[in-house]
């Protein structure tokens, strides 16, 4: 029972103990622990406390605070009024300030509501340069670009109101499934047709990206932000050379907490230069984005900033036929067209560059046209069946140079093909990608020689450590079967694969305002592995390193999921970044969170095999594809 | 600054001279002015703060400090009550405003947990600044004194000097109060 006089003679002991040296302080606690047996373990955790200065109390409160302060999200809560406008819902955090779904109070509809910081909008020129070309873009009235309805001030804040996209953008379109060649081109057919109608009049983007491509449900695509960038420029050089310097300080700016410039993979060249720009810059971005639909990764990008700038100044891109041997050359002659780094190279207007989507697009069509006048049962994957995910070849011009460029395997496609046609067509084929397709094919008998399915395989144990008043308790121990977590229980996870990959675990939290969840990256991050997903084969790697995970007071199920990559896993890589000791692992961004969200609940329906070795106390967990998603699931009460 | 706002800063001065006087009532009107006032400031921050807020956080934290210390420039006599009560609010309304973190995080159907990396991630703030506030409680049953000094210096952001003067005790006394405390809280937080 704790008593003011037990605290005053255990407050004597200790400032008696503090003052002496470390042996003598043995010798006096040795003592203690014969005269004064009851005290002892406390007086023992009191001098080990003392000189533990890692606590929360070893800091100012305000720096606590700030934290718990900042991580208070949104900012404007539902109810709250912005000039006529009533706050609904956040929608997200784009690249520059947040944006929230609210009704317009006097004209009874829906508007997207974005903030602009005020770091951006105190420059009065720039903003005023800003207004002008939002404003002129969305006078235009082109069924692409998004209509604005205000750009606004209220109680020192600016925002701007603009028309409601009920959509998704397109980098969460492509967090979810690879997108096929009519989508992409019909995508990026409206996205230039958008730019177009803006150069003509004079207005050059200059971030254009995916988070900037709204897609509608109908189809409809909606270009964002035009005029925004000139708010967020930083300084501009009419030389000609990439002055190092000049790549510094956009390192700077781009690294420095705090900044929201956003994201620098769909720079130009002459952007990341600092150059002057012109309407080329937007063929360039735009040919980025090209080229990650169909390969499903960024072409240039790079573990820092400064290297991702290298990367856009000097390298050129993996050839995407690399990661999309399906795509038209044709389709890859546009894009590496739109990527030229010297842009006199480059398609000089983007109505060049419409142009030649739009012949790829009638070629297609005309393509297709052709296929549906063959008689039905040799017709396979048809744009009129979307089921279908295979990506067929149906140009016939960039089917001929497929197989020019990669011979062998167009022809087993082909003979694939025959037997999808011959027997396996009546399949129902729901929702499944290549890898299916092609295992599929291969438990058809007409197939000779079959390449082996895709499979991931990994495998992981549980070490468990007693804890008991803040003190190890017990030896270590391997867990045998499933357990119901006691609170004070630590944890590791041991993780091996026979085979190389890309590893990422995440702990899912609470859902948020939202009801997405929350996610906390707990590998790799920056004290584990380097800040790299990257694994070799059979190398064990123990997470946390040197630590344990510890629970916290809430009792339940924990989730913990293990995603294992043949290659970067775009939606995880996105995210790994978080796991510094600032953000503690915790994703701030919703749009990130959305896409993790879905990405995570997408992967976890294939088809993944768990087998529990009971004797060697590890779980191995076998998935079809590149990608292996799976939950641990840790009870904890 | 606006009228009412003027108004407002006059009446918690009066409040404060008052409370200076030894009316104890008008710490309870007090409180919940300033807390008001905080609440503003740190709302109109939050509105126009940017992507990372934590920088523009931390200086909403200086300026609520620095509105209270400013009231204290009025009279130097009453500089140690000023001292003393931007502790006691700063402690209320950042323990509130965890609380309520916490809490909200309980909420839902599903009680989904997270799992913390010892070492490296720590607890989150918000959890161990509940834990800490209880444990002051705890601490100010047997040792209020102990307890007065660690709100001082870890709320008020007082030095060992500043801390001594508000309390009326020696820079000694006020060390030894400071050093107890801080190693049995350490442990009450790691527990």
């Amino acid at each position: 029972m704790k008593t003011p006089e037990s605290m005053q003679q255990l407050e004597e002991l200790f400032h008696h103990a503090v003052g002496l040296e470390p042996e003598e302080r043995a010798d006096f606690i040795a003592r203690i622990r014969d005269s004064n047996p009851e005290l002892v373990a406390e007086f023992e955790s009191l001098i080990a406390a003392h000189e533990r200065p890692d606590s929360l109390i070893d800091a100012p409160a305000y720096e606590a605070a700030a934290e718990i302060i900042a991580d208070t999200q949104p900012a404007l809560v539902a109810g709250q009024l912005v000039g006529h406008y009533k706050i609904i819902r956040p929608l997200g955090k784009g690249g520059m300030g947040e944006v929230y779904l609210a009704g317009d109070t006097k004209l009874d509809r829906k508007v997207a509501l974005k903030l602009l910081p005020a770091e951006y909008t105190n420059h009065k020129d720039r903003l005023r340069r800003f207004i002008r070309e939002a404003k002129a873009a969305s006078s235009l009235n082109h069924p692409n670009i998004i209509t604005i309805h205000e750009i606004s001030e209220t109680d020192g804040a600016h925002f701007i109101a603009t028309e409601f996209i009920d959509g998704q953008t397109l980098a969460l379109r492509m967090a979810h499934t690879r997108m096929e060649l009519p989508e992409i081109l019909d995508v990026s057919i409206q996205t230039a047709g958008a730019l177009q109608a803006a150069h003509v009049a004079g207005i050059v983007h200059r971030d254009i990206k995916p988070d900037n491509i709204m897609l509608r449900p109908d189809g409809i695509v909606k270009v964002l932000d035009f005029g925004l960038a000139k708010l967020t420029e930083i300084s501009r050089q009419s030389s000609l050379t990439p002055a190092k310097s000049q790549i510094d300080t956009m390192v700077r700016a781009h690294t420095r907490p705090g900044t929201v410039i956003g994201t620098i993979d769909y720079m130009s060249p002459e952007q990341a230069r600092g150059q002057v720009l012109d309407q080329r810059t937007d063929v360039f971005s735009l040919g980025v984005v090209l080229y990650e639909m169909a390969a499903g990764s960024i072409p240039f990008s790079g573990a820092t900033s400064a290297d991702a700038l290298v990367s856009i100044l000097e390298k050129e891109p993996v050839p995407l036929a690399k990661y999309a041997p399906d795509i038209p050359a044709e389709f890859e002659r546009i894009v590496s067209k739109a990527l030229r780094k010297d842009r006199e190279e480059r398609y000089q207007t983007i109505k060049d560059l419409l142009i030649d989507l739009k012949s790829l697009k009638e070629d297609l069509t005309f393509a297709q046209k052709l296929e549906r006048s063959r008689p039905p049962q040799s017709r396979v994957g048809s744009a009129t069946n979307p089921a279908v995910t295979e990506p067929l070849t149906t140009d016939p011009q960039a089917a001929e140079a497929t197989k020019e460029r990669l011979p062998k395997k167009t022809v087993s496609r082909n003979r694939r093909t025959l037997a999808l046609a011959l027997g396996v067509i009546a399949l129902a084929v729901v929702g499944i990608g290549g890898a299916m397709l092609w295992r599929r094919g291969t438990s058809a008998p007409l197939i000779s020689n079959p390449a082996p399915a895709v499979q991931r395989t990994i495998s992981y144990w549980i070490t468990v450590q007693k804890y008991r008043d803040g003190k190890p308790f017990q030896e270590p121990f391997r867990l045998r079967d499933d357990i119901n977590f006691e609170k004070d229980y630590r944890i590791r996870l041991s993780i091996n694969s026979p085979q190389s990959g890309r590893l990422y675990l995440l702990n899912e939290g609470p859902a948020g305002a939202d009801q997405t969840p929350t996610f906390n990256v707990m590998f790799p991050s920056t004290s584990a592995n380097n800040n790299s997903a990257l694994l070799t084969a059979n190398q064990q790697i123990q997470i946390p390193q040197q630590s344990w995970f510890q629970f916290d007071e809430q009792q339940g199920t924990e989730k913990v999921w293990l995603v294992w990559g043949e290659k970067d896993v775009p939606e995880l890589e996105a995210v790994k970044g978080f796991a510094n000791p600032k953000d503690r692992g915790v994703i701030s961004s919703p749009g990130l969170r959305t896409a993790l969200n879905e990405f995570l609940k997408t992967h976890s329906s294939t088809n993944t095999s768990v087998e529990r070795d009971a004797d060697k106390r590890e779980t191995s967990v076998k998935a079809n594809g590149e990608i292996l998603v799976h939950v641990i699931k840790l009870e904890h009460h | 600054m606006n009228e009412s706002v003027i108004r407002r800063d006059q009446s918690i001065t009066q409040l404060l001279v008052k409370r200076g006087s030894g009316d104890n009532a008008a710490l309870d009107e007090l409180i919940p002015l300033v807390y008001d006032e905080l609440r503003k400031l740190a709302a109109s921050y939050l509105r126009r703060r940017s992507g990372s807020g934590t920088l523009q956080a931390t200086a909403l934290v200086h300026e609520a400090y620095v509105r209270l210390a400013d009231q204290s420039t009025i009279s130097i006599e009453h500089r140690p009550q000023f001292f003393g009560l931007a502790a006691k609010i700063m402690r209320d309304i950042l323990v509130d405003h965890a609380r309520k973190r916490v809490s909200a995080k309980r909420g839902g159907q599903q009680l989904r947990l997270s799992l913390a990396e010892v070492d490296r991630i720590g607890r989150k703030p918000e959890v161990e600044l509940v834990a800490l506030d209880d444990a002051l409680k705890e601490l100010a049953e047997t040792n209020p004194k102990h307890s007065r000094v660690v709100e001082l210096r870890f709320f008020g952001g007082l030095t060992i000097d500043e801390t001594a003067q508000v309390m009326g005790l020696s820079h000694a006394t006020t060390e030894r109060y400071w050093s107890f405390a801080r190693a049995w809280l350490r442990r009450e937080l790691a527990a």
